[in-house]
């Protein structure tokens, strides 16, 4: 199977996305999660939601008639995409800690 | 209190726009309508907004343009006007600083999409001056110069536009090369 990277953007929205929530909601929650670190821009959130409703990542949850205060929750495929990422990512850190020690800047 | 300003920006001098859009909000002036090289401003604390143009993929009326504006509005960014494609947008400097797009595939996206107009509009320019040309070389009398002044005014249009292509694309290939090392 095939493994990609996944942004960072992408896998802090499939994390806030355990819960249904909505757009503004994805991008405070993002902040928080990253202390602040990463802070999503509107355009670049409005493309990735598309592009994950797209991949059968995440789906929407249809709250009426409104289509501006939509909400998103992750699908199984998300989990999955996210588990996995997370698998690379612990390879990744395992590796920098073996080599590099637990060397601090 | 309130005032108009007219002033000419064209399609290819969005960035210059903007910057002057935002020059002026520093000194205590906010944009709040827009129409053809007119701008109408309202006095506000000064630097309360910062603005950005922004070149949307269809017209602001569009199924697909409303649900993202929408989507922005919650953000707290707010629609003060369009022109075509092209829609004006503040946010409130209190909440933050204002970007669309905070990584470089997002940005990349967009430049191609600003590239893609430019090249229609280059097209047409081409075309039409062309066009202008033969006719321009056919007829004998007087209205010929007409036609080759447009001829020459197209073309001259077209070669800015060329310009302004070819920065598009410099500045598509730099985040291109960026987005090797990092996102």
């Amino acid at each position: 199977m095939e493994s990609f990277a996944l942004t960072e953007a992408v896998y802090y929205i499939l994390l806030s996305l355990i819960e249904p929530l909505h757009g503004y909601g994805i991008m405070q929650n993002v902040s928080k999660l990253s202390h602040k670190r990463v802070n999503l821009a509107a355009g670049t959130l409005y493309g990735a939601i598309g592009t994950l409703v797209e991949r059968g990542w995440i789906e929407s949850l249809h709250s009426g008639q409104n289509d501006r205060r939509k909400e998103y929750v992750i699908t199984q495929s998300g989990r999955d995409a996210v588990i996995n990422e997370m698998e690379r990512l612990k390879e990744l850190l395992e590796n920098g800690l073996s080599i590099m020690g637990g060397e601090k800047k | 209190m309130s005032r108009v300003v007219h002033k000419v920006f064209f399609a290819w001098q969005a960035d210059e726009e903007e910057s002057w859009i935002n020059e002026m909000a520093q000194q205590g002036w906010a944009l709040v309508t827009v129409g053809v090289f007119r701008y109408e401003f309202e006095s506000c604390e000064r630097g309360a907004y910062t603005y950005r143009i922004e070149l949307l993929e269809n017209r602001p009326a569009n199924r697909d343009s409303i649900a993202y504006l929408g989507f922005l509005s919650d953000a707290g960014i707010e629609y003060i006007g369009s022109i075509l494609r092209w829609v004006y947008l503040r946010k409130k400097n209190v909440d933050g600083p204002f970007e669309l797009y905070s990584d470089l595939s997002s940005k990349i996206g967009y430049f191609r999409r600003l590239r893609a107009f430019f090249i229609s509009l280059f097209i047409m320019e081409l075309w039409i001056g062309t066009f202008n040309l033969i006719l321009a070389m056919q007829s004998i009398n007087s209205i010929q110069s007409i036609n080759l002044f447009c001829a020459f005014l197209l073309y001259g249009i077209g070669v800015i536009l060329g310009v302004a292509i070819k920065k598009q694309t410099n500045q598509i290939k730099t985040l291109q090369r960026e987005r090797t090392i990092r996102e």
